[in-house]
């Protein structure tokens, strides 16, 4: 359910395995955040990810628990990778499924704003001016206040 | 004494993952903080003290958390994943 991981991912792979296990879904939703080779500041050649081994899997978990508990779900997968990530890689996976399309999209939504704003991973990002750590957003926090 | 582990921005800074900070054993979080920012480590890395998050036994905690001396404590930055 939860796979915090170096390696890429392969969203068809990750696709056929939910269809695999299907439980009666009537939807299937998924997310998959990229590395973006722009910021404010200008380009972006790569990005490193740090995270924090054994708390990064609980709090992961944790998440995908509480949208399980708050929507009507069959299955959640989490991917995130760590390590050096260049530009337009793919970062994240997430992916809900469940009778109706409603829960699986609020879903995905609901894990995402959690994971940005309580997993510990930071990151980095690379270009010819140096190393930046990228600062979290207020508005990522404000984004919370949905749920 | 406890060990305390450091992630993102603040690992870099400091120049090590984690270090053993001898002035602390127990007592709150709100104590730790208070005895870092009166350390050497602390006055040179002022954000330990104040902002960062504070994670006992791998769940952030506010200052009025109780750390005992077995505890896991790690120190790090607001977190920016996804």
């Amino acid at each position: 359910m939860i796979s915090v991981q170096k390696d890429d991912f392969n969203v068809g792979f990750e696709y056929q395995n939910l269809r695999s296990v299907s439980q009666n879904e009537g939807a299937i939703v998924f997310f998959v955040g990229l590395v973006r080779d722009m910021n404010a500041d200008g380009s972006v050649q790569a990005m490193e990810i740090e995270h924090y081994p054994g708390m990064t899997e609980n709090v992961l978990s944790n998440i995908a628990l509480q949208a399980k508990e708050r929507w009507d779900l069959q299955q959640v997968k989490i991917i995130h990778r760590f390590g050096r990530l260049e530009a337009a890689e793919q970062i994240v996976f997430v992916a809900t499924s469940s009778v109706h399309r409603e829960a699986a999209f609020a879903a995905c939504e609901f894990i995402m704003d959690f994971l940005k704003t309580k997993a510990p991973f930071w990151k980095k990002e690379l270009n010819d001016q140096g190393d930046v750590w990228v600062e979290a957003k207020e508005s990522d926090e404000l984004k919370l206040t949905r749920w | 004494m406890s060990t305390i582990l450091l992630f993102g921005r603040l690992r870099e800074e400091v120049g090590q993952s984690e270090f053993v900070f001898s002035e602390f054993t127990q007592g709150t979080v709100a104590d730790l903080r208070s005895a870092l920012a009166s350390s050497e480590i602390g006055s040179s890395h002022t954000f330990i003290s104040g902002q960062a998050l504070v994670a006992v036994n791998q769940v952030i905690v506010d200052d009025s958390h109780l750390i005992q001396s077995s505890d896991e404590i790690a120190i790090f930055p607001p977190v920016t994943g996804g």
